[in-house]
């Protein structure tokens, strides 16, 4: 079909305006000045940001929360959607998107109450097995929302082929649906680990003194002011999931 | 099978009830209970917290955050159905292209983004930079710490949430939709109005629901855009459980922002049947 | 002869009906049977009853004197070929074969010569390595034949499987199907609502309606003689003049009144449809019934209007008991 100029011309200004900003904001980022004018080209703030102890600690918890909660989340999430397709479950699908529709707000201060009101009673404090906790909380239902997507489309009469020639419940489950859920699981897992790597809220306040994740570090700076270091963190981080959806657009492909 | 079954839910079973349920059920009991000298949660029981929401001063915060939601969405949807009816008419090859660039930004951390707008808005940021340098201003312009900025912000936020659903009902249209409308001696324009846009109410209504709600919820965004005066439910919320101390507060203020959001779901999605979650 | 499989009195229920409705049958060892019915009849909730993929209400499935009910489709020496077939789709045609010999617990060695057995048996050694989104409907229509023969059941399922195939092509494959099932001898529960596919292939006919038995038979005992007139119906063009059944085969048509020993009625001619190897000619009678009568090109034709006498042999008449 013929496109108009009028949609041509708006879409190239929608483009721009998506693009643009994150463009721009990595250009600065090897600006040698502090301050937003071009005065040549450094990798003075790379550098400092990779001589930066407490945020290279923040990047390493950051980086164990989110693969810790995408392996379990991703697991749970799974089992969860392969359940679910056999046999609907009304309060706990009901529930999980619900949780999905929850404020994040409200999920981080419900789950803050519910860590406190636990800890008056056992002797635990926040820290990073609050915050794996909390994020495998609301992963799940990322990744059963993807799961199920791909299993709505599965041919039905796969399981009962299995189990007509003699496969078990499980050997139907292992050999022939999670193969074939394969693409949709590694979908599922890229979902959670960008959601639990990229979180603030609900990490910000179920998080104990040693457990400040690399956003939590990002907010802290960019509230402080200009800070050229922001920059360069949000041009490696802007790389490395790009280089991460691209190489499962390739891993799917396969 | 019902035992494998059993066994698959039961972590997630776990999780939700342990970590989603119990949860939200103490933020229900704290919201009717009396907030505690130094700050904790005491009896009596009150529905005190409840009235305090239609408070001026707090309603005005509820009032702001349902404007500025509705602002955002609305720009999404007139910034999203073009976009959407372009992508749509695209060739298969360009359509991955626009759909994967439309996608992209939003695996991007949402403090990142946010960030780029505060380098781009703030006093001595890019555009007051240049303008200055330019000498079109003398003073740098207030552009950042305002609601305009936090709308700017929510709407580049969630713009992918209004494309994707309109796209995607785009694309279930009959393709020969436009060209019978034009055989028929429709003009494009017209085509689209009477034709395009009435089938793509299902999408359209999605798509205000997936921005709506993130916004209304927003705390990022009017935190760092908008400073102390433009504040959200959100920041309302986080402020009573860390510096106000005033839990039973913050609770029933959580618990009428999933009021509100559990309405809108109902009644907007109550048309397109169970399926559109 | 010694039955492998009998159905008795079967019954099934949904919420909103009931889908089997009280059905006993006998299906003789190395048969080639078939139920035979429109869709919605029950006929594919009885083949998922066998196989063990829904359990009766009530009644009995007994396979080779064994008791199925209540046994997981893994414990029932039974196999399907699926309608849409089903097949593993990150698994080769081969691996596909092999799946079934593989959950038994066979060796590698056992199982590969048993599985090139198969694929030659099909004709599929040339596909042997390829995945079935690389395969052509009728070699995954094959694919499938061979994963379920490979185990040696002791009864076969078909649900429709040649639904999926255009028409030239399902020619052919019925009777590759009919050579394969007496060669091996294995008896064959086939389903279809397909009454040339069943009449062509089967030894042994169930006619179904409304989850029940219409009709038990041979092909030919259950077109020339079907016992209802839903079967006679079902099973091809029926003319019914005053209560009797007459085929259009059987429907002669001529200007002059017949000799005697013929039943007659006379008849207005309506259409002429030409069928290539004959001719149709719509006609209606003084109460206005529609008679159809099939004749050869050689008869001079017929024009619209035309007055004419419709008649046929009274021992060409359908012995329909309702």
């Amino acid at each position: 079909m013929k496109q108009s100029r009028f949609l041509a011309v708006f879409a190239a200004l929608v483009y721009a305006f998506l693009h643009v900003p994150l463009l721009i904001l990595c250009a600065f980022s090897f600006n040698s000045s502090r301050f937003t004018v071009w005065e040549g080209f450094s990798l003075a703030w790379y550098r400092a940001m990779f001589g930066d102890a407490q945020l290279g600690e923040a990047a390493w918890n950051s980086l164990v929360i989110a693969l810790a909660s995408t392996v379990l989340a991703t697991a749970i999430g799974t089992l969860c959607a392969y359940g679910l397709w056999k046999r609907g479950s009304k309060w706990l699908s009901g529930s999980l998107y619900l949780s999905l529709v929850t404020p994040e707000i409200v999920t981080g201060i419900s789950l803050l109450a519910f860590f406190q009101w636990v800890f008056r009673y056992l002797q635990i404090q926040l820290g990073m097995h609050t915050v794996i906790l909390a994020h495998v909380a609301f992963s799940i239902a990322y990744v059963l929302l993807v799961v199920m997507a791909r299993l709505r489309t599965a041919e039905p009469a796969l399981e009962d082929a299995a189990l007509d020639l003699g496969a078990n419940e499980w050997q139907a489950f292992r050999l022939v649906t999670l193969p074939m859920l394969q693409p949709g699981i590694i979908a599922a897992a890229l979902l959670a680990f960008t959601v639990s790597f990229d979180d603030y809220v609900i990490t910000s306040l179920v998080a104990g003194v040693d457990s400040e994740t690399l956003p939590m570090v990002l907010y802290a700076m960019a509230r402080r002011g200009a800070n050229p270091v922001v920059s360069a963190i949000s041009a490696v981080i802007f790389l490395g999931f790009g280089a991460l959806i691209l190489l499962s657009e390739r891993m799917q492909k396969r | 099978m019902n035992r494998l079954r059993a066994i698959f839910l039961a972590p997630s079973a776990a999780f939700t009830v342990v970590l989603f349920l119990i949860p939200l059920s103490i933020i229900v009991g704290y919201s009717f209970h009396t907030r505690g000298v130094y700050g904790g949660v005491t009896a009596p029981w009150t529905t005190e917290n409840y009235q305090r929401l239609f408070d001026p001063l707090y309603g005005i915060i509820l009032w702001r955050s349902l404007v500025m939601s509705t602002a955002a969405t609305v720009l999404c949807l007139l910034i999203a159905f073009p976009l959407a009816l372009f992508i749509a008419r695209a060739g298969e090859r360009a359509k991955s292209i626009y759909l994967y660039l439309v996608i992209l930004p939003f695996w991007t951390s949402f403090l990142v983004r946010t960030y780029a707008w505060m380098f781009l808005l703030r006093d001595t940021g890019l555009i007051n930079s240049v303008l200055l340098s330019l000498k079109i201003i003398n003073e740098p312009l207030p552009l950042l710490y305002n609601e305009t900025a936090v709308v700017v912000g929510l709407v580049y936020g969630y713009l992918p949430f209004a494309v994707l659903p309109l796209f995607s009902n785009l694309e279930r249209l009959d393709k020969n939709l436009m060209e019978a409308a034009a055989d028929l001696g429709a003009t494009p324009w017209n085509s689209i109005r009477h034709v395009v846009l009435p089938l793509c109410a299902p999408g359209m209504r999605a798509a205000a629901v997936l921005v709506f709600i993130p916004c209304l919820g927003a705390y990022l965004t009017p935190d760092l855009l908008g400073g102390g005066k433009s504040i959200m439910i959100g920041n309302l919320i986080q402020n009573q459980f860390t510096t106000a101390r005033d839990w039973p507060f913050g609770s029933a203020i959580s618990l009428a922002l999933m009021a509100l959001v559990m309405i809108l779901l109902t009644t907007l999605l109550k048309q397109d049947g169970e399926e559109a979650l | 002869m010694e039955n492998a499989l009998e159905l008795k009195t079967l019954y099934k229920s949904f919420p909103s009906h009931t889908v089997v409705d009280g059905i006993s049958l006998d299906v003789p060892k190395g048969c080639f049977y078939s139920l035979l019915g429109p869709s919605g009849c029950g006929k594919t909730t009885i083949l998922r009853m066998i196989a063990g993929f829904a359990e009766p209400d009530a009644g009995e499935i007994v396979l080779n004197g064994r008791r199925l009910n209540g046994l997981r489709p893994y414990e029932r020496p039974v196999t399907t070929v699926f309608q849409s077939y089903a097949l593993f789709p990150h698994l080769t045609a081969a691996e596909n074969i092999a799946f079934g010999l593989q959950r038994r617990g066979e060796s590698a060695a056992h199982i590969a010569p048993k599985v090139n057995r198969m694929l030659e048996l099909v004709g599929l050694q040339e596909k042997a390595g390829r995945l079935p989104a690389n395969l052509s409907g009728g070699e995954k229509q094959r694919t499938a034949l061979a994963r379920a023969l490979v185990v040696e059941p002791e009864l076969l399922l078909l649900d429709e499987p040649l639904s999926a195939l255009d028409p030239a092509l399902r020619k052919r494959v019925r009777i590759e199907l009919k050579q394969l099932q007496q060669r091996l001898g294995i008896t064959f529960l086939f389903i279809t609502h397909d009454q040339e596919e069943a009449l062509s292939l089967s030894g042994q006919i169930a006619v179904m309606n409304k989850g029940k038995i219409e009709q038990i038979g041979t092909p030919k005992e259950i077109y020339l003689a079907p016992a209802t007139r839903f079967v006679a119906g079902f099973l091809g063009a029926v003319n019914w003049v005053d209560g009797i059944g007459v085929r259009p085969e059987s429907t002669r048509i001529s200007r002059t009144a017949p000799a005697n020993g013929a039943k007659a009625v006379q008849a207005e001619v309506d259409s002429s449809t030409f069928l290539g190897d004959c001719f149709h000619i719509q006609t209606h009678t003084a109460d206005g019934t529609a008679v159809t009568a099939q004749v050869p090109h050689s008869d001079e034709p017929y024009a619209i209007g035309d007055r004419v006498h419709v008649w046929w042999h009274t021992s060409d008449e359908l012995p329909v008991r309702e």
